[in-house]
């Protein structure tokens, strides 16, 4: 009863916080670049960055609905399925979240009302300030979840006093460097997924050969940032892996897959490691790599799990893979980012179909890449909550019911697949009726010809025309 | 002393909820007798730009709670696991439904009744929730200890009904403050047909928790000036109809607001100073003064009155009625 009340809590944590990360790891982004797209054309007055901003702001719209609605969940969670987690850390994890709500939350969710239905009511500053008052929002909400998580990878700057971990140093709780490697790792993860589905809606327009103006500032903005982005997104990654490796030597030993300890160590490229028998089958590594990625030499040492007592190993398989598939993802959309960038200099995009099938298609690999980097880390994690003082199983609600458990877990996971499939629709139909809201005269040579003389109707007629 | 301002300030975010999230939730309520679709649209309009932020403050209460008494977190959650569940399944259904319904054509009617059936259940879980930690959940050594069911009896069922019925009624103050013409005789409407109802049920939960508890019972003995408190809730509901006959705008929604803070004041008196009924006091719940103290300087005394200030500033932007022409898109 108590493991299975426990084994449904993590699957409910799990699928909840899985579909949650897909809307702000899309948001963030998208809330920043809908900020430089308004001051552009503050800046500029060109029409081009304002019909772009329309046609994001209606996915924002949707999309950002189902974040909020979504993130609300998470913070009850700890209550109802994890209260002994939220007895004991409370006094630190509270503090955070609270500041999550008073900083970020209350400001995004504010604003996002000016933003979708303001615009005709403020003035053009006061517009673009709403609108970079959401990117703020959204990127502080990043920071204290952040925060907040490191804390449990690294718990640092509190005592324990009658099993109440007591803060004492909220400098080191905020400020240490784990917060300030996974931080920006997330942020620029955040950044690229966004860019990838601008890229790759663009891409698309460009294939259907319409609205090519739009869509070739939505494909060189988007690829353009990439090819900056995934290159110190992989420095960031490595700093990640440097934390890991220092503080959490059975994940890191778990993520590369090494079993044994070696000196110097190879790096396992891929292989399918077979937890029963301690070992991997096919494998192909590549000698010395290892120590060079882990510790920056030739000749380190490096740590296997079977230093490990089993009951303090994570699952194997799912860091183990999700890493690998994170990385491949990275290295896609850095082929991506830089081949695009290239071409998009050279102009005549919409003739390079080669180019565009694939950009078109990799709309997923940033979603993709949050995922598995956020598996790696929380699966990785375990069997601990908070690493190395609270286990996953002693964090549970004491008592909970298998029923319970079982009861919200079908309900969340009906009612999200139902909005996620109306949100993914409407996001799809938006993409589909494409940049131009209004009514299209015609394409002539990749260029939409907007109606914009609207004849003489009645009254009447010209009334209901206008509601639509 | 901390405990104290973090007490007041939760007080205060609950509040601001149970007025703010109270009158969109009553706006999605009663949009399920609109009885026809342009009255709806109109309904819908006048809380689209406001409901996220308003929604927000149920965070916003929700982690003062967790940071600033962990113990209260840790006991009530586990305690109103099924109704805060509903209540979470109506919150998201009712949020998507008013971000969605625009976009739909063919499918409309089904964001209207979501819109509906989740701001009901929502108000109906919040209510149900409410009247099972006020009736008190089993507690041993620090620890919830009840079988998860407290919450299905009559009192907190009956509450529930009170919240859907409280939340209506500030949906209508906000029709009658926001609406022209039609929209606002919807609203004059239904607080007439409403206020009579919300004054039966409020009161019978009143005498109800009056003869359950002794301990409450006996505190309003030693003190009958606290009835001045309900009397005066009473008040202002029976002020509600005669407000909207004179054809005052403002007035109706702001004095249902002012009978749900003053419920909540009645409340408050009744049980302080245990937090968790009967069981531990606010000193008991407390966090160490180290999370209280970092809360204070930060979010407490600096970003609750900017978050104030520009919810008002978000409020103005939105200021005037909402007339048949008004262009949401």
């Amino acid at each position: 009863m108590e493991a299975s009340a426990l084994l449904l809590s993590r699957i409910q944590f799990a699928a909840t916080v899985s579909f949650h990360i897909i809307f702000p790891s899309f948001t963030i982004g998208l809330a920043a670049w809908l900020s430089v797209l308004e001051a552009m054309r503050l800046a500029t007055g060109n029409p081009v960055y304002r019909r772009v901003f329309e046609f994001w702001l209606k996915i924002f719209g949707v999309a950002f609905g189902m974040g909020v609605v979504s993130g609300i969940v998470m913070a009850f969670q700890f209550g109802t399925n994890w209260s002994e987690l939220s007895r004991a850390s409370g006094p630190i994890q509270g503090p955070l979240l609270s500041y999550e709500s008073f900083t970020a939350f209350a400001l995004e969710a504010t604003f996002f009302g000016v933003m979708l239905f303001g615009r005709n009511r403020v003035k053009p500053w006061f517009y673009l300030m709403s609108c970079m008052l959401v990117a703020l929002g959204t990127t502080l909400s990043a920071f204290w979840i952040l925060v907040n998580n490191s804390w449990m990878q690294h718990p640092v700057g509190y005592v324990v006093q009658n099993g109440v971990y007591v803060p004492t140093d909220w400098a080191a709780i905020v400020f240490n460097s784990v917060v300030w490697v996974r931080f920006p790792h997330m942020l620029l993860a955040a950044y690229l997924t966004t860019a990838f589905c601008v890229a790759a809606v663009g891409a698309w327009y460009l294939l259907k050969d319409t609205s090519r103006v739009e869509a070739t500032v939505m494909f060189r903005m988007a690829l353009g940032l990439a090819a900056v982005l995934v290159p110190l997104q992989i420095l960031f990654g490595h700093l990640t892996g440097d934390y890991i490796h220092d503080d959490q030597p059975v994940k890191f030993a778990a993520v590369e897959g090494r079993w044994v300890d070696e000196q110097p160590a190879a790096e396992v490229i891929f292989a399918v490691p077979d937890v029963k028998a301690e070992r991997n089958r096919y494998e192909w590594k590549i000698p010395v790599l290892g120590s060079l990625v882990a510790s920056s030499t030739l000749d380190s040492r490096e740590v296997g799990l079977k230093d490990f007592p089993l009951a303090d190993r994570p699952p194997i398989l799912v860091p183990f893979f999700a890493f690998r598939i994170m990385v491949g993802c990275g290295m896609l959309m850095l082929a991506l980012a830089w081949i695009g960038t290239c071409m998009a200099r050279r102009g005549k995009l919409e003739e390079r179909r080669w180019l565009l099938w694939p950009v078109a298609l990799s709309f997923p690999l940033g979603f993709v890449a949050v995922l598995t980097g956020w598996f790696t880390a929380e699966v990785g994690r375990q069997p601990w909550t908070i690493w190395g003082v609270l286990r996953t199983a002693d964090a549970m609600t004491p008592g909970l019911s298998a029923h319970f458990a079982l009861a919200s877990l079908i309900m969340y996971v009906l009612v999200y697949s139902f909005i996620f499939c109306f949100g993914v629709y409407y996001i799809l139909r938006i993409i589909r009726s494409g940049v131009f809201s209004g009514k299209v005269l015609t394409v002539w040579n990749g260029h939409v010809i907007a109606q914009t003389y609207e004849p003489r109707l009645p009254a009447t007629s010209r009334a209901s025309s206008s509601n639509h | 002393m901390l405990d104290w301002f973090w007490l007041v300030e939760l007080a205060f975010a609950l509040a601001a909820y149970i007025v703010l999230d109270g009158f969109d939730l009553g706006v999605g309520i009663l949009s399920g007798f609109a009885a026809s679709a342009a009255r709806r649209d109109q309904m819908v309009a006048s809380i689209s730009p406001v409901w996220d932020g308003n929604g927000t403050w149920l965070v916003i209460a929700g982690t003062i709670l967790f940071g600033a008494f962990p113990a209260i977190y840790s006991i009530a959650l586990p305690a109103l696991y099924a109704p805060l569940s509903a209540m979470l399944a109506g919150l998201i259904m009712r949020g998507v439904a008013i971000e969605f319904r625009h976009k739909a054509h063919g499918s409309r009617w089904v964001w209207n009744l979501l819109l509906f059936a989740g701001s009901l259940l929502a108000a109906f879980a919040q209510g149900v929730a409410l009247g099972a930690y006020a009736q008190g959940v089993p507690v041993e050594n620090m620890h919830y200890a009840g079988n998860g069911f407290e919450w299905a009896t009559a009192f907190p069922l009956w509450c529930g009904l009170g919240a859907v019925l409280s939340y209506g009624l500030l949906g209508a103050g906000w029709l009658v403050l926001k609406g022209e013409n039609d929209l606002r005789q919807f609203g004059c409407s239904a607080l007439n047909r409403l206020t009579p109802m919300t004054v039966l049920v409020l009161a019978a939960m009143f005498a109800a928790t009056l003869v359950d508890h002794r301990v409450i019972e006996a505190r309003w003995q030693l003190h009958p000036a606290l009835f001045v408190l309900p009397l005066l809730s009473l008040a202002t509901l029976i002020g509600l109809p005669l407000a909207a006959r004179r054809g005052e705008g403002r007035t109706p929604f702001v004095l249902a607001a002012l009978s749900c803070a003053l419920l909540l004041v009645t409340l408050a008196a009744s049980y302080l100073p245990y937090v968790v009924p009967f069981d531990l006091t606010i000193a008991q719940a407390a966090a160490p003064a180290s999370s209280q103290t970092f809360m204070f300087w930060g979010g407490g005394l600096f970003v609750l009155p900017i978050i104030v200030a520009y919810t008002y500033v978000a409020y103005a932007v939105f200021r005037g009625r909402v007339s048949s022409d008004h262009a949401y898109h």
